[in-house]
């Protein structure tokens, strides 16, 4: 056997040469992993719970664009209008009424708090993002346990809310694992299984409470100074009535009602592919937050073109390839668009994929499956030729 | 570094890295799941020591250092499940059983053959064969001399023949003396 015949026998040894590692079916447990990693180091104590899931639940619905989303508006959201804006005693939509009672119909009570962001996953899932109104984003408060009518000290003056279905215990467990210290606490007349991962520094720590409640899992969590200041903060979740629930909304919630009359303002001065129907954007109706809900439109409209674009390819049809490449070449002067860009990076999303048109090549893969991930396009029904997910 | 810089970067080094550094850990861990977390401790290491990663090609081998020292945490059962995976852990095994040959019995005297090597004979095989790294390559990964690696590497082929001739006198047949991988360092 010659020095070549063994280095033969070597190579074919290997368990997954690199071309078969080229063609591995995960990119979407990739683009949670990437999507993950950069909560980790933006946002450190809070982000990553936020696409943690039990074994069995699915990644955020619309991908790595929504979770950027996501990430972005605990950090940089500074939303309209607070709860004392709107009238208590409105007469709510219908549509509105039933998003209220599909949610726990629990708010924070401290001084301080407001509702940041809302939205609703399915007629299950939803999430509450709180801001204690006196603390900027940016800036990190210092614990001041002596003051009891000032707000409670947490230390990011963030916190969030989750409301899901399942069995609280697969999500204890889950959380169970990663944490450095667990107690219990009282919350709404239930007891709380809370946690504090490990990591953090005096003074900020991460910590979460899991508790079954109105039938479904509730998970609070906040960046706060130590349990003691956490377990203040979460005693003042409240049952409110509806009406109260609603008033508490952000002013960024979109009501039920313009659903149809802010899509059509947000599809201002962008290029929608032939036959595009506004009315068959998925999930759009579930979408209350603006920012949610325009990457749900744009998302719509690049997975079409990127529909469009991939088939044309696989045709040989060069003017339908030119086509769709010179409509989202246009997505930089979207409107919708560059008023995303001030909460998120959904936008950046979107446009690298633009750029990765003409070549076809997206870092070195093809450009279908990772555009597919990155912007959630099975999940908005839309299917992209080569790309191994399915609406 | 400022944010976004420091994001794009990560971006791009995931983006350029991440399947080959799956595909090197997937090759030398028993469950294929566990890939899933020694990929995402290594990006982590790598999100926090970003200042640190050498630029251009040096980057991926950076990785695998650090993925190599993951990997022998792993071994040593010092490995908790990565809370940032559960989804990739999930994917994971079926994707890689689709992608894999059927086994033939000179692949499996092969792999026996590795396997009765020592740890650092083997890994300076893999990485030459597997990962297709030149010597020095092989040495940044590992932390050893360049030098050190080419005659390792002699002794790694020259050991590696003489446990395939104990499985299987039949396969192996007089030795030239040009050793492949050493002729392009």
């Amino acid at each position: 056997m010659t020095d070549d015949q063994l280095w033969e026998l070597l190579v074919a040894a290997n368990p997954l040469p690199r071309d078969d590692a080229a063609n591995l079916a995960i990119s979407a447990g990739e683009t949670e992993l990437l999507t993950a990693l950069l909560a980790e180091h933006s946002q450190p104590t809070r982000v990553p719970r936020r696409i943690l899931r039990c074994p069995s639940r699915t990644v955020p619905r619309v991908g790595l664009a929504v979770a950027a989303a996501a990430i972005v508006l605990l950090a940089l959201l500074s939303l309209g209008r607070g709860s004392g804006e709107r009238d208590s005693g409105t007469a709510w939509a219908a549509e509105q009424l039933r998003f209220a009672e599909a949610s726990p119909l629990v708010l924070l009570s401290a001084p301080g708090w407001r509702v940041e962001y809302a939205d609703e996953e399915s007629a299950q899932e939803g999430e509450l993002h709180f801001r204690l109104r006196s603390t900027p984003p940016p800036v990190r408060r210092t614990a001041s346990p002596a003051a009891t009518a000032a707000p409670v000290p947490a230390d990011t003056g963030s916190a969030q809310l989750h409301w899901r279905g399942g069995a609280l215990s697969g999500w204890t467990q889950d959380r169970a694992a990663g944490a450095a210290v667990a107690t219990t606490a009282p919350v709404l007349g239930t007891t709380a299984r809370v946690y504090q991962y490990v990591g953090g520094t005096p003074g900020h720590r991460d910590i979460t409470a899991l508790f079954a409640y109105d039938g479904r899992v509730l998970e609070f969590r906040a960046g706060a100074a130590n349990i003691r200041a956490f377990k203040r903060l979460l005693a003042t979740l409240k049952q409110v009535d509806t009406d109260a629930w609603l008033t508490a909304m952000p002013g960024s919630a979109i009501r039920p009602g313009n659903h149809n009359e802010t899509i059509a303002r947000m599809l201002r001065g962008v290029a929608v592919p032939p036959g595009f129907d506004p009315d068959a954007i998925k999930g759009a109706t579930l979408t209350k937050d603006r920012y949610q809900l325009g990457a749900a439109v744009t998302g719509a409209v690049a997975c079409q073109w990127f529909s469009r674009w991939a088939n044309a390819r696989r045709a040989g049809d060069d003017a339908r390839v030119r086509e769709a490449i010179a409509a989202m070449a246009t997505a930089k002067d979207w409107p919708i668009l560059k008023e995303m860009t001030k909460h998120g990076h959904y936008p950046e999303v979107l446009l690298d994929f633009a750029a990765a048109m003409p070549s076809g090549r997206w870092h070195g893969r093809p450009l279908a499956g990772d555009a597919d991930s990155g912007l959630g396009c099975h999940v908005l029904g839309i299917t992209l030729p080569g790309s191994a997910h399915r609406p | 570094m400022t944010a976004q810089p420091a994001t794009a970067r990560f971006r791009r080094l995931f983006a350029d890295t991440e399947r080959d550094l799956l595909a090197y850990v997937v090759r030398r861990v028993d469950d294929v799941e566990d890939a899933a977390d020694v990929v995402a401790d290594t990006f982590l290491v790598a999100w926090r020591r970003l200042d640190k990663i050498p630029p251009g090609e040096e980057a991926r081998l950076w990785l695998y250092g650090v993925a190599r020292r993951q990997l022998a945490n792993q071994r040593r059962g010092q490995q908790r499940r990565s809370r940032l995976v559960s989804r990739l852990r999930a994917e994971l095994p079926a994707a890689v059983a689709l992608a894999r040959s059927p086994e033939d019995q000179s692949v499996a005297t092969v792999r026996t053959a590795l396997a009765r090597l020592d740890e650092e004979d083997r890994e300076i095989l893999r990485l030459t064969s597997w990962e297709g790294l030149r010597p020095a390559e092989v040495a940044a990964v590992m932390g050893l001399p360049s030098a050190t690696v080419r005659s390792r590497l002699h002794r790694a082929r020259k050991r590696l023949r003489s446990e395939l001739l104990d499985l299987d006198p039949g396969a192996i047949a007089p030795t030239s003396s040009t050793p492949a991988a050493e002729a392009t360092p």
